[in-house]
């Protein structure tokens, strides 16, 4: 029973993680992208 | 904090919405019929628990790198080539890799009751750990600095050659001596499954409930390549600019993020 458990624990954390990591990745470079179109019509101005 | 979305990407966020929460409703349902509903196997015992883990998470795998090299398929034949292919077979790639480092590590907690050993050079257990070498070394050179088309072109071709390797892992249980027990499910006879019941029942929810866990996270892995392309283009735009200013006699860029020579040689090279 208790591989069974570390089984079902170890999927859980390596499915988690990844997804946290895209999940986390996705923000930081949702941001990034946020700043440079609101620095753009600046861009444009000069 | 997102980028304004357009339509079709507002249907693709609620899509990946949905498919969230029924692949975690699904997940959790496999699980409980998995420890509480099932009991352990006249054969296997309570490792059998293990199988509604291992052999879904092992069909993800073939999926992603067969998705995989159908999308580079199509980066290649230049009438459909489009860079969101590109973003589908590094993202897949990526997922498969992932799900076959957990069928080893699910193998080995099944290998080490049932086998008595942590690992055995046995012919699938080799063979997909070779399948797993041969995709993290794509993820590698996908990785390598290169611009959007090298990248892409090196991934489509690679994707496509290496899924010669998911056949050769599905047959090995049939083409040489094995440890590993025959397909239970996905071979010839399908209407002839090798288990029955309540096992058969979570056994197929484990199926669809990660395989809408992969397309869930395809659909997320695509989009954080898609972003990382926009972001690395409005790099070089911005260091563009600012070499005609500069050609100009005008000063400066604009402070946006990445628009220093330095940060513009690692946006536009990213993978």
């Amino acid at each position: 029973m208790s591989y069974a458990i570390a089984g079902y624990v170890a999927t859980a954390v390596v499915l988690g993680g990844y997804l946290s990591w895209i999940v986390v990745r996705s923000r930081e470079v949702a941001a990034q992208l946020l700043l440079a179109q609101r620095d753009e019509p600046d861009e444009a101005a000069r | 904090m997102v980028p304004v979305p357009t339509a079709e990407q507002s249907r693709v966020g609620v899509l990946s919405w949905m498919l969230g929460a029924a692949a975690v409703a699904l997940l959790a349902a496999t699980a409980f019929l998995g420890f509480v509903v099932t009991g352990p196997d006249v054969i296997l015992g309570e490792s059998v628990r293990l199988l509604y883990l291992h052999a879904p998470i092992a069909w993800v795998a073939y999926l992603a790198f067969i998705v995989a090299a159908v999308t580079a398929l199509l980066w290649l034949w230049p009438r459909t080539r489009h860079v969101r292919w590109d973003h589908l077979t590094g993202a897949s790639v990526e997922i498969g890799v992932v799900c076959t480092g957990l069928t080893l590590l699910l193998g080995s907690f099944w290998g080490r009751p049932t086998w008595g050993v942590w690992w055995t050079w046995d012919a699938r257990v080799t063979t997909t750990l070779i399948l797993f070498l041969i995709y993290l070394g794509v993820t590698a050179v996908r990785r390598l600095p290169a611009d959007v088309d090298t990248r892409a072109r090196r991934t489509a071709v690679l994707a496509v050659v290496a899924v010669v390797q998911v056949p050769i892992v599905h047959m090995s249980v049939r083409w040489w001596k094995t440890l590993h027990q025959d397909p239970s499910v996905l071979k010839p006879d399908l209407l002839d499954p090798e288990i029955v019941g309540v096992q058969l029942v979570t056994l197929l929810l484990g199926f669809l409930a990660f395989t809408l866990t992969y397309l869930w996270l395809l659909i997320r892995r695509a989009r954080l390549e898609r972003w990382r392309d926009e972001l690395a283009d409005g790099g070089l735009e911005a260091a563009m600019r600012a070499r005609r200013a500069e050609a100009a006699g005008r000063p400066g860029t604009g402070g946006r993020p990445g628009a220093d020579a330095g940060q513009v040689a690692v946006s536009g090279t990213h993978p």
